[in-house]
């Protein structure tokens, strides 16, 4: 085969390739159940650092309204479960998820693990590389409506626009203090934030009916550029 | 005129804003230690997000009112704190099981005693 041929094999297959519909994320049970109100279980903690998952917990409402659900408020719905006898903590992972619909009305449960939690400091900020787990549950059903594992690394606080030695003797304090008072709240936000950018819009988001709408035109383009592909290839054979 | 008018809207929605970003580290401030000032803080931080939203013509952000109800309860505000579950109801119906639930609890929290200078007014300040 000449190296000509091989161009144009290439190039063809690239061609082809460009002509096919990527795959879409499932979200056919998602779209299905459309969950208004969400309750957030307390952060399950593979880590060594016990006040980790309050700064994730703590961090995760703001985002998760921002995205268009309903979240119950997290202090509140964990007093109610503890008087209820479900548990508290860890315990409540174990617990069946229709019984969160039942004890309090939700449609999905959202359960966060904390896989891992680093923190790092250099002279001119400080960091935190952390590996998590979403996975947003139906309380109706049982399915897993959305899930995302993701390892991050977010950087304090570093929007000094200043020049010249000053701004950095002061970025070098500025850091050591961080290091020192250890505000993580800022930075669970911000992975809090980026998790959830993977989530649909939410049922009280603005955009939820044309995402869905979106959605369900590239899942049906999926569907039939598959079954194309499977006809042409019995066609083929 | 139009400059004053565009002026106040732009302070009033950056305090909103504000309100809104300060939301979680008020939140962490409340689960990392249950004192009084931390939970009186969070419950005026809430009043504000509710005030702020329904003077702007808006409903307040999912959630906040039902939370607000729980920690006005704390605090013993028993009165504000069905006023806000009544909002709630009102603005999100889909919470209305959620509500109920929470009316029937609240009576069993406990109420702690807050510190003089993080009170925030009477009954009417919702």
């Amino acid at each position: 085969m000449t190296i000509s041929t091989r161009a144009h094999l290439l190039l063809g297959a690239v061609a082809l390739a460009g002509c096919t519909v990527p795959a879409v994320k499932d979200y056919e049970k998602f779209y299905e159940q459309a969950p208004f109100t969400v309750i957030v279980l307390p952060v399950r903690n593979h880590t060594a650092d016990v006040e980790a998952p309050k700064f994730f917990l703590a961090t995760i409402t703001k985002p998760l309204v921002d995205r268009g659900y309903y979240v119950m408020p997290v202090e509140a719905t964990s007093a109610i479960l503890t008087a209820e006898g479900l548990g508290d903590g860890d315990a409540l992972g174990a617990v069946d998820p229709k019984k969160f619909r039942d004890h309090l009305g939700a449609d999905a449960v959202l359960y966060i693990t904390l896989l891992s939690w680093e923190t790092s400091y250099v002279i001119l900020a400080s960091s935190v590389t952390v590996s998590m787990e979403y996975k947003l549950v139906s309380t109706s059903t049982g399915d897993v409506l959305w899930e995302t594992a993701q390892t991050q690394t977010v950087q304090s606080n570093s929007n000094n626009s200043g020049g010249g030695i000053g701004a950095l003797i002061a970025m070098a304090v500025s850091a050591a203090v961080t290091a020192a008072s250890t505000d993580y709240v800022p930075m669970a936000m911000q992975a809090n934030i980026n998790s959830c950018a993977t989530l649909p819009p939410g049922p009280y988001n603005e955009r939820f009916e044309e995402a869905k709408k979106g959605y369900l035109e590239r899942a049906r383009a999926s569907r039939e550029s598959k079954a194309n592909g499977s006809s042409a290839n019995k066609t083929d054979g | 005129m139009k400059f004053t008018l565009c002026a106040c809207l732009l302070a009033f929605s950056g305090c909103v804003s504000n309100a809104w970003d300060q939301y979680p580290g008020s939140l962490y401030n409340v689960l990392r230690a249950d004192t009084p000032t931390a939970i009186g803080n969070h419950q005026h931080l809430l009043q504000r997000l509710v005030s702020s939203a329904e003077d702007a013509g808006r409903r307040p952000h999912p959630g906040i009112c039902a939370e607000f109800a729980y920690y006005s309860w704390r605090i013993g505000k028993s009165d504000v704190a069905l006023a806000a579950l009544a909002k709630e109801r009102a603005h999100y119906p889909q919470s209305e099981k959620f509500v109920a639930i929470l009316e029937k609890f609240l009576p069993t929290v406990p109420v702690v005693e807050v510190p003089a200078s993080r009170k925030t007014g009477g009954d009417n300040d919702y």
